[in-house]
């Protein structure tokens, strides 16, 4: 499963930053740090590196309150062969 | 641990890591024990650009105490992440190694070292003696809290008017200009107007070597799509011309004809703005003797005056042609266009600069081209606070400061009052501007030369001055004359001084400066100055402290208090002139808090200082929301945008000459100059700048990349005119007018394109001093020389001696 | 086509010398054309006698007579096919984005030397080593509007996007003003500024990650100017064919000033 270390940069409007927040604390991929100013350092877990990049190339930048999404570490070291052909 | 817990955790790890150097910085990032890599040492921080006017941000790269990288700063909205090659090159200017680091006295013909101790001491002893002879020429180049410090001193203090600054040199016309069309100082649009322009008219003006990174944003918006028609009016091609649809090139000081052939178009076929002349503007033309305020004139005798500036006339006149010209008619008759103008030193420099100022405002009040986002008349400065410094906090000979006047006495009262002096503390009569004030000092005392110590700060009139062999050589065959130099680099001034003081530049100290657009910038020190070099604020602290040591009268208040206390935290005062002691408050701060309750008299409000640290700059007037947030204004005097309009109005000129709120739309008529080629001088001699190197070229000259790409100063001339002298390129020639004579080579067909009949000569080149040849003659009301025009003629050397 | 077929017909090799030879020739007069196109009628060697005269003023013998009308109808100018043949292909020897990239420090250090060589620091505009017209953005585009090598000399791309006055931040390494005279080197010229000469390396989450980006993307917006398949061996991608570097070079510089969407606060309201 693909391991990838993010940082979304959350709107500073307060309401829309908790929404977010909450969108994201949601989603079982997801594992949240600890958010710095606007800035939300997580790690996304997938099943395949198909989902992943749908993930972070799509899903992510869709929520509302999330203004960008900044890539900082991919892993695929224990991607499977099933999940590496998609 | 699981390999898949650790590559999540490592995951993680990184990502917060990432996250946190973005959203605090890499300070913050450090603290929280980040790894560093090497690279990461330099740390960023804001400063605006040490050089023009245009008051780029950039952000200042440093490490181990040492500059070592500039970058445009993306988040200020004048340049937009973008610099010129001067403000990229700017950290090197730090790192002459001639820099000047010990204060020095004559002795004889020598130079010696002394300490800062002795230095203060034999100016403390010049100003006790005579107070009253005493003359300080500053700068456009000072910080605001500098040059308020200087204020405060010479008023109050020392009690002597004759401060002036070299910004009279260059755009005292404008701020006259101003005055008489709005009776307030500082243009109304700002640089926003170049985003929205359809149209973007230069007079005399070559931006894309000026002002680059204003011109870019110009440009660059044709290379987006959008269409933007330039037209260059001028006497010479540059590289703005080569940008630009329309070149239009008059003769010399003809510019007054074409903006009167372009209102008697506005006239003649009716497409002035009706409206809004009826309604926001009154007529004015000169009275006898000329004043500032001239005399009121009808509609129809306006019109009358206008009649004969025909196309057919002004081309007659100007050489432009009369198709161009109405061409000009027809832009400014639309009134779909949005229209922009701008002007610099062509305008200003110029014995009629107060009028042809005047005039461009006139076509735009009279064509309604006028505070709508576009639409503005806007005149650019050259130096990074001579609107801060010179305009706003009036470090003039008759100005004091938020815009107050010598000659009026609420005005002084009010600064006394501020100042906590005794009334009368500050003399009625006006000091001496630049060239008197030169002239003065070039006189022996007993002639009336009454100017004998002279303190230069941040500035180099030995070589900026027009017509050095009458106001800045004769002073230095006088016994009597002292002459103080406060500068960075030996410069053709230090050369003919009798103390050196070294100073701190740029981010060696912290400051505060005033762009072209109004906007209010701050910065804070970054490094230490070389050596002994020392902040040319502290050495004016040091001086007044130690008068009032000595029981100078000037330098304390009215409860006995030295005009200058400032107490920290715990209400103790800081002794700041101990140098020692001098960093343990902020005295920036204290000063420009100080002063910033003078900004409101005419509405020109100033933010907080701890607001312009947050900011990249602010546009006065700075206003506080009902919300607590601090607004700032793009257009002025328009009703959308200016909190100062009355509410339900449109426009409303304010600080109207009037006083019913009109602005006033001037006839001046075209004149003759004061010399002209003739036979024996038969050539218009015309100075100016370059891209590369900034004004006398002190800081830009010491810098490789900018030294190399423009080594040294030049004559350029026509082709033809060339030939008839049998110049060729690149041969050293002899130019010469009824003042003097240098030595320099011919460039023809160079960067710069002059007609027949002109020649054109930079004066950044402390070799080649083309201001030993140009005059003195200057504007009536601003007093600025005109360096644009004189009579001068070209000889060829043929191996005779070099004029050194 | 016949022709063609002619040059088939002859032995490979003598084929492949013929070619290589049109090239190194052809390679030479674009690079001769291209240099002179910028250096333009300057010259070294300052020559009193011409220096400074336009066409109009040299010397009668100097100048080609004029064709005529009739001898114009007779042989029109036309364009060179060869020519712009050879253009093309000039433009087409750029390196295949899968060969192999060698990579080594000592390249990488050598590449780096060689950028601070045309830079006060890194982050610097770079300087221009050649001769330029003093005018306009055209000329300047068409070799860094697309990147150009031509022998060891390198084009490279435009790393920003499209600005018109170049030379606003890019001045000439070598004056184009005549400088007969003495007096241009008495001024000192010393000066100790020492730029930032390189950024580091990226951080990586882990050995194997990507790295994330050292420096400043500010007027770096187009990556392939410096780690191109065009560009200086040492520095140069390993990965050409993918575009999208910032989906995985993360931006990792102490400077990071890129614009944000709406939503953030105004400039002015930030601290630094």
């Amino acid at each position: 499963m693909p391991i990838s270390g993010l940082v979304v940069t959350l709107s500073n409007d307060g309401g829309e930053q908790a929404r977010a927040l909450k969108v994201l604390d949601d989603d079982r991929r997801l594992t949240l740090g600890e958010l710095q100013k606007n800035r939300l350092p997580l790690v996304a877990e997938t099943e395949t590196i198909g989902e992943g990049s749908r993930l972070l190339r799509e899903e992510l930048k869709a929520v509302d309150g999330v203004v960008f999404v900044d890539v900082v570490s991919v892993n695929f070291e224990d991607v499977t062969g099933e999940s590496a052909q998609e | 641990m699981k390999r898949r817990t650790f590559l999540k955790l490592s995951a993680m790890a990184a990502a917060t890591s990432a996250a946190t150097r973005m959203a605090y910085g890499e300070e913050a990032a450090l603290d929280r024990q980040v790894a560093t890599r090497a690279g990461d040492s330099v740390s960023w921080e804001k400063a605006p650009c040490r050089f023009c006017g245009v008051g780029c941000t950039l952000q200042v790269g440093v490490d181990q105490g040492r500059v070592v990288a500039v970058s445009g700063d993306q988040k200020a909205e004048v340049n937009k992440g973008l610099a010129c090659v001067k403000g990229y090159h700017v950290g090197s200017i730090l790192y002459g190694r001639d820099r000047l680091q010990t204060p020095q006295k004559r002795v004889g013909d020598e130079f010696v070292d002394i300490s800062w101790a002795e230095a203060i001491e034999i100016i403390a002893d010049r100003i006790e003696d005579h107070p009253e002879n005493f003359a300080f020429y500053g700068s456009g180049q000072w910080t605001i809290p500098e040059g308020y410090a200087v204020q405060k001193f010479m008023r109050a203090g020392v009690g002597s008017n004759h401060l002036d600054p070299n910004a009279r040199l260059c755009m005292a016309s404008a701020v006259t200009g101003f005055l008489s069309v709005y009776g307030v100082d500082e243009p109304a649009g700002t640089y926003t107007d170049l985003d929205e322009c359809d149209v973007l008219i230069m007079w005399g003006n070559n931006p894309a070597e000026m002002h680059p990174v204003l011109f870019s944003r110009v440009v660059d918006r044709r290379s987006k799509g959008e269409e933007i028609t330039l037209i260059d009016l001028g006497t010479r091609r540059s590289r703005t011309t080569d940008h630009c649809q329309h070149y239009m090139e008059f003769e010399p000081n003809t510019d007054l004809a074409i903006a009167n052939g372009i209102a008697h178009l506005l006239l003649k076929n009716g497409t002035y703005d009706e409206e809004f002349v009826e309604e926001h503007c009154n007529f004015r033309g000169n009275s006898d003797p000329l004043t500032l305020h001239g005399e009121a004139i009808t509609f129809e005798e306006f019109r009358q005056e206008l009649e004969r500036y025909t196309p057919e006339y002004v081309e007659e006149i100007s050489g432009v042609a009369a198709d161009d010209i109405r061409l000009l008619g027809e832009l400014f008759g639309d009134p779909d266009k949005r229209i922009t103008s701008l002007w610099c030193m062509g305008m200003n420099q110029h014995t009629r600069g107060t009028a042809i100022n005047a005039l461009v405002h006139g076509i735009h009040l009279l064509s309604g081209h006028f505070g709508r986002p576009g639409d503005a008349p806007t005149s650019l400065t050259g130096q990074p606070s001579a609107c801060g410094t010179v305009r706003e906090v009036g470090t003039l000979a008759h100005a004091l400061p938020g815009g107050r006047l010598i000659a009026n006495e609420a005005d002084r009262n009010a600064c006394e009052e501020h100042w906590n002096v005794p009334a009368g503390r500050i003399h009625e009569q006006p000091g001496y501007h630049t060239v008197q004030m030169w002239e003065k000092f070039s006189t022996p005392a007993d002639d009336g030369g009454d100017i004998e110590t002279l303190w230069v700060q941040v500035t180099n009139p030995g070589q900026s001055l027009p017509n050095l062999n009458k106001l800045f050589y004769p002073a230095r065959e006088l016994e009597e004359k002292f002459l103080i130099v406060s500068d960075v680099y030996p410069t053709a001034t230090t050369k003919y001084a009798d103390l050196i003081l070294p100073s701190a530049m740029w981010v060696e100290k912290s400051g505060v400066v005033g762009n072209s657009e109004r906007r209010t910038q701050q910065w804070f020190k970054m490094v230490e100055p070389p050596g002994e070099a020392r902040e040319d604020l502290w050495q004016v602290l040091a001086v007044a402290r130690n008068l009032y040591d000595r029981g100078f009268e000037g330098m304390r208040d009215k409860d006995g208090e030295f005009l200058f206390t400032f107490r920290d935290d715990d209400d103790q005062v800081v002794p700041v002139w101990d140098y020692r002691r001098y960093h343990d408050v902020n005295v920036d701060r204290e000063l420009y808090e100080e002063y910033r309750p003078f900004t409101k008299y005419k509405q020109k409000d100033v933010a907080p200082y701890d607001e312009l640290v947050k900011a990249r700059g602010l546009r006065w007037p700075v206003v506080q929301d009902d919300d607590g947030n601090w607004r700032e204004t793009e257009f002025r005097f328009a009703g959308f945008d200016d909190p100062y309009v009355e509410e339900g109005r449109e426009f409303q000129f304010y600080h109207s000459p009037t006083d019913d709120d009109r602005a006033l739309i001037w006839f001046h008529p075209q004149e003759k100059p004061p010399e002209e080629p003739d036979e024996d001088y038969p050539l218009w001699l015309c100075t100016g700048r370059v891209l590369e190197h900034w004004h006398t070229g002190t800081m830009t000259m010491r810098v490789p990349q900018l030294r190399r790409a423009m080594p040294q100063a030049y004559v350029e001339m026509h082709r033809r005119d060339a030939r008839e002298l049998k110049i060729a390129n690149g041969e050293t020639v002899r130019l010469e007018t009824r003042r003097g004579a240098i030595d320099l080579p011919a460039w023809i067909g160079g960067r710069g394109k002059p007609p027949r009949g002109t020649v054109f000569v930079p004066f950044f080149d402390e070799r080649m001093m083309i201001n030993d040849l140009t005059i003195d003659d200057h504007d009536p009301h601003s007093k600025q020389p005109d360096y644009k025009k004189c009579a001068a003629r070209i000889r060829k050397i043929d191996g005779e001696q070099r004029e050194q | 086509m016949a022709d063609e077929g002619a040059v088939q017909t002859e032995s490979e090799e003598a084929g492949w010398f013929a070619s290589k030879g049109i090239n190194i020739f052809l390679s030479c007069v674009v690079a001769m054309a291209i240099i002179g196109f910028f250096v333009g009628t300057s010259s070294d060697h300052y020559d009193a006698q011409l220096a400074g005269f336009g066409d109009d003023d040299r010397p009668e013998q100097q100048v080609e007579p004029a064709r005529s009308y009739s001898e114009l109808m007779a042989d029109p100018y036309q364009g060179n096919p060869h020519w712009e043949e050879e253009l093309k292909r000039l433009s087409e020897l750029r390196p295949d984005p899968h060969d192999e990239v060698e990579r080594s420090d000592e390249m990488t250090n050598q590449a780096l030397a060689d950028r601070i060589e045309h830079r006060a620091y890194e982050g610097a505009p770079p300087t221009v080593p050649h001769a330029v017209r003093e005018t306009g953005a055209t000329e300047c585009m068409a070799c860094h509007g697309e990147g150009l090598r031509v022998t060891e000399r390198l084009a490279t791309v435009m790393s920003h996007e499209y600005m018109t006055n170049c030379t606003q931040c890019h001045v000439v390494e070598e004056a184009s003003i005549p400088t007969p005279d003495s007096r241009y080197d008495e001024l000192p010229l010393d000066n100790a500024f020492v730029g930032l000469q390189r950024w580091g390396e990226g951080d990586r989450a882990q050995p194997g990650a990507p790295p994330v980006t050292p420096h400043p993307v500010n007027l770096r917006e187009d990556c392939t100017s410096c780690h191109g398949t065009m560009a200086r061996p040492g520095i140069r991608t390993t990965h050409p064919w993918k575009t999208q570097c910032v989906q995985c070079h993360a931006p990792g510089a102490t400077l990071d000033q890129r614009p944000m969407m709406e939503g953030l606060p105004e400039v002015g309201s930030f601290h630094e």
